[in-house]
């Protein structure tokens, strides 16, 4: 790497954590650690909002599946706004006029102690493990690529976080996350241009957005209702919408966000702001990958894009024959690509080209897919590569600089989301079991030590889960999937809480439990789509709540 | 709906229904969009 790439890098992170500990004055007491004394203004609590959900996982993964399978994934945010909606007229006003620090600490006051302790604990291991994964992903990807070492990239992502955050609280975790928001953008809107810019000359957008269309890219909208396909219309809108309800409104790392708002009409404010930005900006990442896509038209991909992969199989005489066929095969698309756009997209030239092109794009899927088989036969594991797709395209036909900036908006992402888990993981652990059954009164003092501890921990905690987590397969749905078994299951309770006066505390307790079972079971022995988990989840506990709250009363 | 715990209260914004209306006509016009386009160039 440039040494100029390595200045970028060195420089973000330098700047980063001295800018989270120069908080550390302005978070001398509970109050001011955990929620930053109520005073944040909308803009930058509605970035951290945006930044705690955008992880590396989402810039890396979401870029590969996008040169892999299109643009489909975009209906995933589907049900986003109309989430944010929906929260804004309930749990938004019901929290901050609530004046709690944890979205569970509510639960004691309607329900019962136990509870309060089974959803926050619920939340401690979920997010605890995912924290995990979120720090893993990034560095498992960038070790493979740069041939870093994986636990020094851990820990330089995993400590450094946790050092601002642990002295800076939740001032640090905002303020940082507004700066990583801007890197993240221009590094976006910075490589988009790199890619276009290295079209060969004389294929234009328009162009180039016509053959990802041939090749099927470029479709957004699946109106199927397929419950076993996980990227459809209505699992996006109905499916995302118990994601994003459950999200944004039970997990304690959303929750803290808009409780740090000066007032009820900031915090809504600020998750409006993820309703205009979200799609769009997904649809920016979306596209990215698919511009990669098409400048791998032009210039041959690798038959296997992850490297250590590679290198298992490629003295092998199947790979080499299969490598042959693929140059063979880029051949004939790469010539198919350029009659395409020299035809202009029209006419009987154009239509020749679309289907020699679309045939050899058949032929070139179908060797990587005997090449994936070759590589799974050798590791014994299952085999994807998207989420090497685009970082490999980054540091091979990334300028200097570029690439140092890319890699600070990976390093971006990584941490905004492990930041505000860390401050989350420790507000529950210290609110919701410390100060609640441990030492129940003590000095501000004594909570602000116990605070920075557990905040501590936690980041501890997720640098040794992320050591041991990096082989967890397609990352980007590991962390939905994970969430999905607690999220629509908590949602529930929440609506048992909020929204009716007959259930009981046994009955949502129950309840949840009877919800996570159903989950877990119809995740394993079914094909539905993980996105309706939260739809089932939400639904049984409301069903078995209200039966047993019912029956409580008889 | 149960009513939290007041605290204070502020003076509120008085259109929000306006606002949320808003985000939904903005995120049904941009779905169709998305629609539109992939459409066009499938």
């Amino acid at each position: 790497m440039h040494w100029l790439d390595w200045a970028i890098v060195a420089a973000y992170l330098i700047y980063i954590v001295y800018d989270g500990l120069r908080l550390t004055k302005k978070s001398q007491e509970v109050e001011g650690y955990f929620l930053a004394n109520r005073s944040l203004p909308w803009w930058a609590v509605g970035l951290s909002v945006m930044a705690t959900q955008l992880s590396a996982i989402t810039l890396v993964g979401t870029t590969g599946q996008a040169y892999a399978d299109g643009m489909r994934f975009i209906q995933f945010y589907f049900g986003l706004p109309f989430a944010m909606v929906i929260l804004c007229m309930t749990a938004v006003p019901f929290f901050y006029r609530a004046k709690v620090y944890t979205a569970y600490e509510y639960l004691e006051r309607r329900f019962d102690a136990k509870t309060r302790a089974l959803t926050s604990f619920f939340f401690l291991i979920s997010r605890g493990l995912a924290c995990g994964v979120i720090v893993a992903a990034p560095s498992v990807i960038l070790s493979i690529v740069f041939g870093w070492n994986e636990w020094v990239t851990v820990l330089v992502m995993g400590l450094s976080t946790t050092l601002y955050t642990m002295f800076g609280g939740v001032q640090a975790v905002t303020w940082t996350d507004v700066k990583q928001m801007i890197v993240i953008f221009v590094g976006l809107f910075v490589i988009l241009i790199v890619i276009i810019g290295q079209f060969p000359a004389g294929v234009s957008i328009g162009e180039a957005v016509s053959l990802a269309g041939v090749a099927g890219r470029m479709k957004t909208v699946d109106t199927s209702f397929n419950p076993n396909e996980t990227y459809t219309l209505w699992s996006g809108l109905i499916g995302g919408m118990f994601l994003a309800l459950s999200y944004f409104g039970c997990d304690q790392s959303q929750v803290q966000r808009f409780l740090t708002a000066r007032s009820v009409s900031e915090g809504r404010v600020s998750l409006l702001m993820s309703a205009f930005v979200k799609i769009p900006m997904q649809v920016l990442i979306l596209f990215i990958g698919v511009m990669v896509f098409v400048f791998y038209q032009f210039v041959q991909p690798p038959l296997v894009f992850k490297s250590d992969d590679r290198a298992k199989v490629e003295r092998r005489a199947e790979y080499q024959r299969l490598n042959a066929e693929y140059e063979q095969a880029f051949a004939a698309r790469q010539q198919a690509a350029l009659d395409f756009a020299n035809a202009g997209n029209q006419g009987v030239t154009a239509d020749a080209a679309r289907q020699s092109f679309t045939a050899a794009n058949n032929q070139m899927n179908g060797i990587r897919k005997r090449a994936g088989d070759l590589v799974r036969n050798e590791t014994g594991k299952p085999f994807n590569d998207v989420n090497y797709v685009f970082p490999t395209f980054v540091t091979t036909y990334a300028p200097a600089g570029v690439i140092g900036l890319i890699i600070a908006a990976i390093f971006a992402a990584a941490m905004s989301s492990v930041s505000a888990e860390l401050a989350a993981l420790s507000t529950a652990t210290v609110i919701d079991f410390y100060r609640r059954h441990f030492r129940t009164e003590a000095p501000d003092a004594h909570y602000l030590m116990v605070s920075k501890l557990a905040t501590g921990f936690w980041g501890i905690f997720a640098c040794v889960v992320a050591l041991y987590a990096g082989r967890l397969g397609s990352l980007i749905e590991v962390v939905n999937k994970f969430g999905s078994y607690f999220y629509g299951s908590l949602l529930g309770v929440f609506v048992l809480a909020i929204g009716t006066r007959r259930a009981t505390g046994d009955g949502a307790f129950f309840g949840l439990l009877a919800g996570i079972v159903t989950v877990a079971l119809v995740g394993n022995y079914s094909k539905i789509s993980f996105l309706w988990y939260n739809v089932i989840g939400c639904v049984v506990v409301i069903a078995v709540g209200m039966l047993l709250s019912f029956a409580d009363r008889k | 709906m149960n009513e939290p715990i007041r605290h204070d209260e502020e003076r509120e914004y008085p259109h929000w229904k306006r606002v949320y209306i808003t985000i939904i006509v903005y995120t049904i016009c941009l779905i169709v969009g998305l629609w539109a386009f992939g459409k066009l160039f499938e």
